[in-house]
């Protein structure tokens, strides 16, 4: 017992030296903590002026093809600007948020970034992290019709430049799947008619599945589309941080998707959940056992090199007499500056010349994205870089797309979507307790939200 | 001649070694002073993250317990997680430590090419939780995968490994198992360590294979079964790796073990606070295991040093 | 005779579990032949063709740098890492091993319980101090802890082989006069052989594969190590990725970890010699 004791003291007392050994150890670390505001992003380059050297740090991710192209460019551009030297700092998407979000928060963050558009929120609304773009030597006039304001914008400054246009969702379709269980593809298919149509494939054989889908999939293809189809508008109104949506519509929402997996127009979630995040590596899809994926325009070469049939596109699924097609149109991904960057104007100057300059279009192609201006749309339709799926994929949804806000993208409200769906689909709780908890979850966040 | 006289209990052993402290603080110096510039900082300063709305791109504000009780009382996948993942340790840790001692048990043999067979065995340790690894757990582990077909050649029915909730831990934990090369080379390395002459005198004393193992290699491994042990308990209390590039912590959070939650919350939902909070109740989690670990060890572990002060 | 008999029955467990171990491995090695559709449409184990195409490309890289100065940057990143790590972990569990000091089992368990905090929060912290220090985007982030012994799982592992060594042994030589680092480096370090190689390779292999450090702490394209090159090329956001090539580097980068395993064995094999110590 008394040994016991012992070593229950013991125990304590190696704990609380632990405690007062970090805490003193801590506290010198703190005290360096303080001078470090000063360090600035292109910390290592000579101060700028007319001519005088510059060293700017541009950092994005992507494939080798975009890698690249961007190389290209920055050789080109370093051409005609002797003075001016890009470090580029490129890599896979994997880990490009977190490393971003790092150097940003120490103040180690390149001076030209390449962000998501959903990213935006996140970023600028904790501080004034990315430059305004109107206040520097970057033409932004030359984007297409609205893409700033959809995409770009953050509390009413032009914090990113576009890169990309396109939109969601849209159907990729295997023609040669189409043609085997004589699916018709000049029409605009209803939820209900998809899940029949799905029925009748699987019925013709067992082994195929219409369409196929992971959760992530699921939340912002089928779910959200839907909620705005049922309401005409955006999920969460902007002003009032409340839902756009009632009990009943989100029941239907989620009672939809689980239609879709009764009458096996969806692959199982389980098979699919295989995939999730690479539905492009689908075995079935591959093999011609699955016709449908839904996704984003941007997604198109992705597809495209994953099968040996010629692919299709037509436009996503809608509900009896929708009051929106559901689809928003916009870019995704684009480019912005560095606020703390000592080279602002030479880091517009440089985006200027990679987004606005006819060479430097020319190199691009569509690797870094698809013609956020008219000039890049015209100079690479003549030049014929431009695919042809993904030209119809984004033409259909610029048809008729919805303006969103960014508070329905808000990723907080996007997990709590996620999980629910989960949990309808394999069965732990009903449609209806789902979109209960759905909207209780929703008030208590938004009301955190709208306090902020 | 048993090894069990130098238990490691306060035996009153003679202590010649120099009383001058010195030497030791000298000695361990170098991880004195890495701790403190370079691991104290950190450790602390996620101790008052857990206290703030930290996000990492904004300098939090004192929100004091808000993100322990939020945790614990409102956080429906804190618990689960947590539970999933004491579930996952359970399954993985004796499994990885009871193959890898079989393994170089075997692998201690004199046998030719001895060192092919090393090596072969520890080469899927060296692929660690590379994208080839996701690949190919994919390609094994899916419904019309390998494994269902080697499974098929027994009449056995196909199993959804990566589709089902309950299932899909189990074949995360596989992963951590068929990646046993670590433990099996310290395994090794510590039945290197057994004297030869242990054996001899027990062979004068006639004794068998099953009788030495019991009585000699068991006992004079436990420094390093203990090793392993607490080893494999931490990390796998803190498992990341295999659920998140293999399943991302699904399907319907089937795999979301902890250390996918922290990570999730930490750089997803820009939570750091939060992710920190959830953190040092999993530290405390990991601290009472480890302690009693320890404790359990003067009961079953053996040293030949005549105990550790 | 019983000898053999039961040579046999180890080769033949060894040769079957080893052939289920390695069989996935080898599937990924022969994926390296084959193109997206193959890999991922068809579940048969050898390709369509061969062809050396993709560790061509591969090797490449995305044009700007070669894997060549991936290879280097990593050796130059690894080899030092691990002789520090080697030589300071070492030391501190001889210290802790051996010695006697105020505090002892509260720095033992301080030590220890710096495993116990997921990575994943104490990453801005850490990128933090070595941000002050200037060691952004250079490879002192990696060397600064391996002489600082900031590795407590191998410093825990060494005290425990340490203690697997009588104390006479050793103290017979302090006795004689040695001073106690001498001790060390000619009498203990010679029989700890086995886990100083443990070490190296532990040490060599984590370094080697770690990606999330390396991510964060390496900016420039010209620094990167295997590890982020490996990723380099992924954008799993819309493009597809050339698997195959992937592959190939994943094997090509894999060779050196391999080799240091297969031939450091032998100081496994050696162990503690006869004579060397009276249980």
């Amino acid at each position: 017992m008394k040994k016991q004791f012992k070593k229950h003291a013991a125990l304590f007392m190696s704990v609380s030296m632990a405690a007062i050994t970090l805490i003193g150890c801590g506290s010198a670390g703190k005290t360096n903590e303080t001078g470090q505001t000063t360090q600035s992003a292109a910390e290592t380059s000579v101060a700028s002026g007319d001519g005088a050297p510059v060293t700017l740090r541009f950092s994005w991710w992507g494939s080798d093809n975009r890698h690249g192209a961007l190389l290209d460019a920055i050789d080109a551009y370093q051409a005609k600007n002797p003075n001016v030297k890009i470090e580029a700092e490129y890599q896979g998407f994997d880990g490009y948020y977190e490393k971003i979000m790092t150097t940003l928060s120490s103040n180690t963050a390149p001076d030209i970034i390449q962000l998501n558009k959903e990213w935006l929120p996140d970023i600028q609304g904790a501080k004034h992290y990315l430059a305004d773009l109107s206040t520097l030597p970057v033409d932004l006039s030359t984007l297409k019709d609205r893409l700033l304001e959809i995409s770009g914008t953050y509390n009413g400054e032009a914090n990113l430049f576009p890169c990309t246009v396109g939109g969601s969702p849209v159907v990729y379709v295997n023609a040669d799947f189409a043609k085997e269980f004589g699916i018709d593809l000049t029409k605009n298919y209803t939820w209900d008619e998809i899940a029949e149509l799905g029925k009748a494939v699987h019925e013709k054989d067992s082994d195929a599945y219409l369409m196929t889908a992971d959760a992530d999939m699921l939340n912002r293809l089928f779910i959200q589309p839907y909620l705005v189809q049922k309401t005409g508008k955006p999920i969460i109104d902007e002003e009032t941080y409340a839902p756009n949506f009632t009990e009943a519509d989100a029941t239907e929402a989620f009672q939809n998707i689980l239609n879709l997996y009764q009458s096996n127009a969806l692959e199982p979630f389980g098979d699919a959940a295989t995939f999730a995040g690479q539905m492009d590596q689908n075995t079935k899809w591959i093999n011609k056992k699955i016709g449908m994926i839904v996704d984003y325009t941007g997604s198109a070469p992705k597809y495209l090199s994953s099968v040996d049939s010629p692919l299709e596109v037509i436009s996503a699924p809608v509900m009896e007499n929708a009051k929106s097609t559901g689809v928003v149109y916009g870019g995704d991904r684009g480019f912005s500056i560095n606020d703390n960057s000592a080279h602002k104007d030479e880091a517009a100057e440089f985006l200027d010349f990679l987004m606005n300059d006819p060479e430097a279009i020319k190199i691009q192609k569509t690797e870094v994205g698809y013609c956020p201006t008219q000039q890049a749309e015209d100079i690479l339709i003549a030049q014929g870089s431009v695919d042809e799926l993904q030209k119809k994929a984004i033409d259909l949804v610029a048809k008729d797309p919805y303006i969103n806000n960014m508070i329905s993208g808000n990723t907080e409200l996007e997990v709590v979507r996620k999980d629910l769906i989960q949990e309808v689909i394999y069965g732990d709780i009903t449609p209806e307790d789902a979109a209960k908890e759905l909207l209780e979850q929703y008030e208590e966040i938004l009301g955190q939200l709208k306090t902020k | 001649m048993s090894p069990q006289a130098t238990k490691n209990r306060p035996v009153p052993s003679v202590r010649k070694y120099p009383k001058n402290w010195r030497w030791g603080i000298l000695f361990i110096l170098p991880w004195l002073i890495g701790f403190c510039i370079l691991q104290a900082y950190p450790l602390i300063m996620s101790l008052y993250y857990s206290f703030t709305d930290y996000s990492i791109l904004s300098e939090g504000k004192w929100i004091g317990l808000d993100n322990y009780t939020r945790l614990l009382h409102k956080d429906k996948y804190f618990m689960k997680s947590l539970v999933l993942t004491f579930k996952y340790a359970l399954l993985a840790v004796p499994m990885k430590l009871i193959m890898a001692l079989i393994v170089a048990m075997i692998l201690n043999m004199k046998l030719k090419c001895i060192n092919l067979f090393r090596t072969v065995y520890y080469l899927p340790s060296i692929m660690g939780g590379s994208v080839a690894i996701s690949i190919l757990w994919r390609f094994m582990f899916m419904k019309e995968g390998m494994i269902n077909k080697f499974l098929g050649v027994f009449r056995v029915p196909s199993v959804n490994w990566l589709g089902d909730p309950n299932i899909a831990l189990v074949t995360i934990s596989l992963l951590v198992i068929w990646q046993f090369g670590s433990s099996m080379v310290l395994f090794l390395a510590g039945l290197k360590n057994v004297p030869i002459e242990l054996y001899e005198a027990a062979e004068v004393d006639g004794a068998n294979k099953w009788t030495k193992f019991w009585s000699i290699t068991l006992p004079m491994l436990t420094p390093i079964v203990f090793f392993n042990l607490i080893m494999q308990i931490i990390h796998a209390l803190q498992e990341f790796t295999s659920a998140f590039i293999i399943t991302s912590g699904g399907p319907n959070h089937g795999t979301y073990l902890i250390g996918v939650k922290i990570y999730e919350d930490a750089f997803q939902n820009l939570k750091m606070g939060y992710a920190s909070a959830s953190s040092w109740v999993l530290f405390v989690a990991i601290l009472l295991i480890t302690l009693l670990v320890f404790r359990s060890s003067s009961a079953w572990v053996f040293y030949n040093d005549g105990g550790m002060d | 005779m019983r000898v053999k008999k039961n040579d046999l029955i180890a080769y033949v467990i060894l040769i079957v579990m080893g052939v289920a171990m390695i069989y996935p491995l080898i599937w990924l090695f022969f994926a390296t032949f084959k193109d997206n559709q193959e890999l991922f449409g068809k579940m048969s184990l050898l390709p369509e063709k061969f062809s050396s195409i993709a560790y061509k490309n591969g090797w490449k890289g995305s044009g700007q740098f070669t894997y060549l100065t991936f290879y280097l940057n990593t050796f130059k990143l690894v080899v030092p890492t691990v002789l520090l790590t080697a030589l300071s972990t070492g030391i501190v569990s001889y210290g802790f091993g051996r010695f006697k000091f105020p505090f002892k089992k509260t720095l033992f368990a301080l030590m220890i319980s710096t495993l116990m905090l997921p990575d994943a929060v104490i990453m801005i912290p850490r990128y933090v101090v070595f941000n002050k220090f200037g060691w952004i985007d250079t490879y002192l982030p990696f060397w600064a802890p391996a002489v600082l012994a900031c590795y407590p799982f191998l410093i825990f592992m060494q005290i425990q082989f340490l203690r697997g060594i009588p104390k006479e042994l050793d103290e017979s030589a302090y006795m004689d006069g040695c001073n106690p680092f001498v001790v060390y480096v000619k009498i203990l370090a010679p029989l700890l052989k086995p886990s100083v190689f443990s070490v190296i390779i532990f040490q060599t292999l984590w370094r080697w594969n770690d990606y999330f450090n390396n991510l964060v702490y390496i900016s420039s394209v010209k620094n990167y190590t295997l590890s982020l090159a490996l990723k380099m090329s992924i954008d799993s956001q819309g493009s597809s990725t050339p698997w195959n090539q992937v592959l190939a580097m994943s094997f090509v980068s894999l060779i050196p970890p391999i080799l240091l395993y297969f031939f450091a064995q032998k100081y496994f094999v050696e162990g503690i010699t006869a004579g060397g110590i009276k249980g």
